[in-house]
């Protein structure tokens, strides 16, 4: 145990320690720390920041340290500059420091300068950490699947109310030329620093809640310049964009690399005025729909009807074609009839009249020949007949020159000259037969005539 | 909610729907005059959207304020 006696003043004894310290952290060196509070004060121009680190969640150090007013304005701006991030809560930093102790304020570091490639590294692992971990979960090309709106009617804004981006956004879309009616809601948040990613994530879960309310969502920011976008690598906010079910577009506007969350979100635009146009846009396409629609009605129902106008005209023409067409059709037809009855007929009259013709001329022919076979009959009776009248007559005329002849022989005169008589009784001839005694008879003799009575018969 | 109230995503789509119809003549001459008066009515609607302000998302848009 020891001596009660021998005992130090505090001053004594801090003093020793400080003396200890100063001997065996006599140089600067580098640390490695997570800022977990920059404890600034704007008075004076220090800073006190919290340095911790952390181990699984669970800090297992922890530390105050100083940063006098010069050296913090020069050590943030060289920070800033090449990290574009903000020296602020939560960033992992390399810092030579010097171990200090004093009796009055015990131990400290005292921070003289920055490493900022190491937070830059750092910032650029979380997000190539970030990007891989979305595309392992299938988020980095979700939200840009989500159905689009056809018409981006109802937007809803995160942003901040005075800040140039979103004065730049609303007057795009109240100010357009075609006077269409963009409807915006805002819904405030802080938009860089590391706080943003808890804002944004929050106010996404506000419309989310209402999403069927709007179409879209627009986080805008601008004129805030290129310090604390980090927010918009870490996979917290990335996930939280990506799994939105309505599109996000973003318009942040910076130069740099794109963030996670830009190249994640539906749609990107540098600006907002850009994105303000890119709605617009959206607007304009939905126009031209209804424009050309309402030209297509007017020229198409027109057109039906112009043609309906034609099809009846043109079926009225082929009717009326048709029509003449039979007419002329039956008419030629007729016409044919005529001409071939005129024809066939005229064939009939002339054939009958050439029958004709050639009847009489063979009645002619016939009656000619007749006659002059009559003509030679009777030319041959004729001359036959002269010959026979004149054979007759030669024949005839010795007949009767025969006759004569007998006849001059039987002349009673002749007779009665060689002496025979002629016995009639009352003038007729008599031979004997009827005589009776007493008859008176006539004898004849050539010379004379005379009377006589019978006396007697005798029979021979 | 008033059951005239369409979405201007149908509206569209039934328009298009209608001119496409009209367009490629799969429409009879009876049913034109119906159709093209309810495309008419359409592009009213349409046209209403783009350029008006709907009462419906206001009154929406106010309710959350409160």
């Amino acid at each position: 145990m020891p001596d009660i006696n021998q005992h130090h003043s505090l001053f004594e004894v801090l003093s020793s320690v400080q003396r200890m310290f100063e001997r065996y952290w006599n140089k600067p060196i580098w640390v490695k720390a997570e800022l977990a509070k920059i404890n600034f004060y704007p008075h004076s121009g220090h800073a006190y920041p919290l340095l911790v680190e952390k181990k699984s969640g669970k800090t297992v150090a922890e530390i105050r340290s100083t940063v006098w007013a010069t050296t913090f304005k020069r050590i943030t701006s060289k920070f800033e500059s090449v990290t574009k991030k903000e020296f602020s809560d939560g960033i992992e930093l390399l810092l030579l420091v010097e171990v200090r102790y004093t009796p009055n304020y015990g131990l400290t570091l005292n921070i003289i300068d920055v490493d900022p490639t190491y937070t830059l590294g750092a910032m650029e692992r979380e997000r190539q950490q970030t990007i891989k971990k979305l595309k392992a979960d299938n988020l980095f090309s979700k939200n840009k699947s989500v159905e689009f709106s056809i018409l981006p009617k109802r937007v809803a804004v995160i942003s901040v109310e005075t800040s140039k981006g979103f004065r730049d956004f609303i007057e795009t879309l109240d100010n357009n030329k075609n006077s269409y009616k963009v409807e915006y809601k805002l819904f405030p948040a802080l938009l860089q620093g590391d706080k943003a990613i808890e804002s944004i994530r929050r106010q996404l879960d506000v419309i989310r809640q209402q999403n069927a309310s709007f179409d879209v969502v627009a986080i805008i920011r601008g004129g805030g310049g290129e310090v604390g976008l980090s927010c918009y690598d870490s996979f917290s906010l990335a996930s939280a964009v990506a799994q939105f079910p309505l599109p996000i577009l973003t318009g942040i506007g910076h130069a740099t690399n794109l963030t996670v969350v830009e190249m994640i979100s539906y749609e990107n635009m540098i600006t907002p005025t850009a994105l303000g146009n890119f709605i617009l846009d959206k607007f304009e396409s939905f126009d031209t729909r209804i424009l050309n629609a309402e030209s297509n009605l007017t020229y198409f129902s027109e057109k039906i009807i112009r043609d309906e106008h034609s099809t009846l005209n043109g079926a009225a023409v082929v009717i009326d074609n048709y029509v003449k067409l039979l007419l002329q059709k039956e008419s030629f037809l007729i016409e044919k009839i005529q001409s071939s009855i005129q024809i066939s007929g005229g064939g009939v009259l002339k054939k009958q009249s050439e029958l004709i013709n050639n009847l009489s001329i063979d009645l002619k022919y016939i009656l000619k020949e007749k006659l002059q076979k009559q003509n030679f009959v009777l030319d041959m009776m004729y001359s036959k007949l002269k010959t026979d009248i004149l054979t007759g007559l030669k024949s005839k005329n010795q007949n009767l020159e025969n006759i004569e002849g007998k006849v001059k022989l039987l002349n009673p005169n002749n007779v009665l000259k060689r002496g025979y008589s002629i016995t009639r009784i009352n003038g007729k001839v008599e031979v004997g037969i009827d005589l009776k005694p007493g008859d008176v008879i006539d004898i004849e003799t050539y010379k004379a005539n005379i009377k006589s009575r019978v006396e007697k018969i005798l029979k021979k | 909610m008033a059951k005239k109230v369409i979405k201007y995503e149908d509206a569209i789509l039934e328009l298009e729907e209608i001119v496409d119809k009209i367009e490629n003549a799969d429409i009879s001459v009876d049913e034109l005059s119906e159709k093209v008066k309810r495309a008419s009515e359409l592009i009213k609607i349409c046209k209403d959207v783009l350029h008006k302000t709907d009462a419906e998302v206001q009154k929406i848009l106010a309710g959350m304020d409160k």
